[in-house]
């Protein structure tokens, strides 16, 4: 049976025209422009089970809003075959667009001029959502985004966080099954960002929506996805789940440590690398395996008054990945 | 049934947007009067040298000017400015969210930004058919009035097919702002009886870029005017503009790279 969404050799080419810069420049491209062929996505493969929350992790230009767009039927790939639910996105059938959903933090369907409440029945217009379904919709998604009061307000008087709850709730109205998120938390504050999460959590478990997130926010991905994707340069060099990412990457833990008199950087250097000493606070990187043994040496050895020890933050794993990536 | 629904959501829309912003609705008439009042003199002084034009009395030439002003006010209503603006809206990847929605992709393009306060324009084309009228020897039916109308709207189909297929140029050249001004200032043409035109210009006026058949057509099924099977040939051309209108889009769509 194949997968829900099943992803095969896809890839993406963009022809780029090249210009010298300054006038001179300008006028040769007018009799003579050489172009380049840009490879953003370079031939990935991929499935996707019905329910799941996948994050789509990678630095700027790696080709992840690429294949977003190839996937919701936007653009046509170069080469490749993709299946979203048995269809091809791109012959772009009424069927296939009424089952999924696009949200692009950086961009706004909603009509900007007018109050909330018209992009809704807009959006109610265009996938034909009978009154009462639409209606029961309406009124799950205000009361779980919290927007019940922003229903009146123009849009473009909307703050960034209260405009993408409501492009999230214009997103849902005709409850798609796939939802496609392009960096939706981009430019929120850390509480608009806590409250986008919660929601999309929540939208995952009850609605059992199939959901792909791109973000710079390795927060977002660490707490709602299950599955990561990092894609780097147009390539997936990594596809598991978050806890094998850890497993595999994050090779060290970080102690910190609260002295209660000062002791010599030597000291702690036999038992980890320090990162940190300011002589009553010091940062040791040790082996994952070796952690227990530190701690208890630490413990015995030294004047401890404050202990903690941290996991590699996600950051620093995906870094390390893309340096890794990049000096191959 | 779905698409007119839509158009109709769209048109309900603009509405309350115009209700917002309404002080453009007077702009536009004071606009769009003084255009037609200069083109009205213009009239007026070359019947005062003149009996006829090409064959056509003042009345009617006077009634070519109006069909020609009715269908520029349909266009300048509901779809001309979102042609104007389509080159940046592709430039900026703002076809992205139309092209994801289950439904026409044309209509939720040319149709987005429907300007009824350009309606102000239908007001001054009102008065000019009425002059248009009394300047006639001799008083036209009803039926054949309303049969130039429905013409007119055949026109409206033609001129968004013509401007659907130079916008979707677009796609490759990303830039076509040169193209849209050149066909709105070629469209001006069919503000005069087609029969000015002569030779090769009229013929291709007439059936390669149909053009000059705009506002003269339905003026000339208004008049009566012995045309022979022209008004079936105008219908079929428009059929066929709109058809190819429609695959060349699907087409160039192939070609759209959206932005980041």
């Amino acid at each position: 049976m194949p997968s829900f969404i099943s992803v095969s050799h896809l890839k993406k080419v963009f022809k780029q025209d090249k210009r010298q810069a300054g006038l001179i420049g300008a006028v040769k491209s007018l009799f003579h422009r050489e172009s380049v062929e840009k490879a953003a996505v370079k031939g990935i493969s991929f499935d996707i089970e019905e329910g799941e929350f996948v994050g789509f992790v990678g630095p700027n230009g790696a080709g992840k809003t690429t294949t977003l767009k190839m996937l919701s039927g936007i653009l046509h790939p170069t080469s490749g075959e993709v299946s979203v639910m048995g269809f091809t996105p791109w012959k772009r059938q009424s069927e296939f667009q009424k089952q999924f959903s696009l949200v692009m933090g950086q961009k706004n369907q909603m009509w900007f001029d007018l109050p909330v409440e018209e992009s809704f029945e807009f959006n109610r217009a265009v996938y034909e959502i009978p009154k009462d379904i639409f209606e029961k919709q309406k009124n799950i998604l205000v009361e779980l985004l919290d927007i019940g009061s922003l229903l009146n307000t123009q849009v473009r008087k909307l703050s960034l966080g209260e405009r993408m709850k409501c492009e999230l709730a214009t997103a849902l109205l005709h409850k798609p099954r796939v939802l496609f998120l392009d960096e939706p938390t981009i430019g929120l504050d850390v509480i608009s960002q806590k409250n986008i999460r919660d929601f999309l959590s929540e939208y995952n478990r009850t609605e059992k929506a199939t959901i792909i997130l791109t973000s710079h926010y390795m927060e977002d991905i660490r707490r709602l996805c299950e599955r990561v994707m990092i894609i780097h340069h147009g390539e997936l060099i990594y596809n598991g789940s978050y806890q094998q990412l850890r497993e595999k990457y994050a090779d060290t833990k970080t102690i910190e440590l609260v002295l209660s008199e000062r002791v010599t950087q030597d000291s702690l250097s036999k038992l980890g690398t320090v990162s940190d000493f300011r002589g009553t606070m010091a940062r040791l990187t040790v082996p994952r395996e070796r952690v227990t043994e530190v701690t208890t040496e630490l413990l015995k050895n030294f004047p401890v008054d404050d202990i903690s020890i941290h996991e590699e933050s996600m950051e620093e794993i995906v870094s390390e990945i893309f340096q890794e990536a990049t000096t191959k | 049934m779905k698409t007119l629904k839509i158009f109709l959501k769209l048109c309900e829309l603009n509405l309350k947007k115009l209700l917002i912003y309404r002080a453009s609705f007077f702009i536009s008439l004071a606009l769009m009067g003084m255009w037609v009042m200069a083109y009205v003199i213009l009239i007026e002084v070359i019947f005062y040298h003149t009996s006829t034009l090409a064959g056509w009395n003042k009345g009617s030439v006077l009634l070519v000017m109006s069909f020609y002003y009715f269908v520029q006010n349909l266009s300048d209503i509901f779809f001309k400015e979102n042609f104007e603006q389509f080159g940046d809206n592709l430039r900026r990847g703002e076809l992205d969210f139309n092209i994801v929605k289950p439904a026409p992709l044309r209509l939720l393009t040319f149709f987005r930004e429907i300007r009824f306060d350009h309606a102000a324009g239908l007001l001054i084309t009102s008065g000019l058919f009425t002059y248009a009228f009394k300047n006639l020897p001799a008083p036209i039916s009803v039926n054949h009035l309303l049969l130039g109308f429905i013409f007119a709207l055949v026109s409206v189909v033609l001129y968004f097919s013509m401007l659907s297929i130079i916008s979707t140029i677009t796609f490759w050249i990303q830039k076509n702002d040169t193209f849209s001004a050149l066909i709105f200032n070629v469209t001006q043409l069919s503000r005069y009886p087609r029969q000015i035109y002569r030779q090769i210009v009229g013929k291709i006026l007439t059936f390669a870029l149909p053009l000059a058949l705009l506002g003269s057509l339905p003026a000339e099924v208004a008049v009566q005017f012995e045309n022979g099977s022209l008004p079936i040939i105008f219908i079929g051309i428009t059929i066929g503009f709109y058809f190819l209108g429609r695959i060349f889009w699907e087409y160039g769509l192939t070609k759209y790279t959206s932005a980041n």
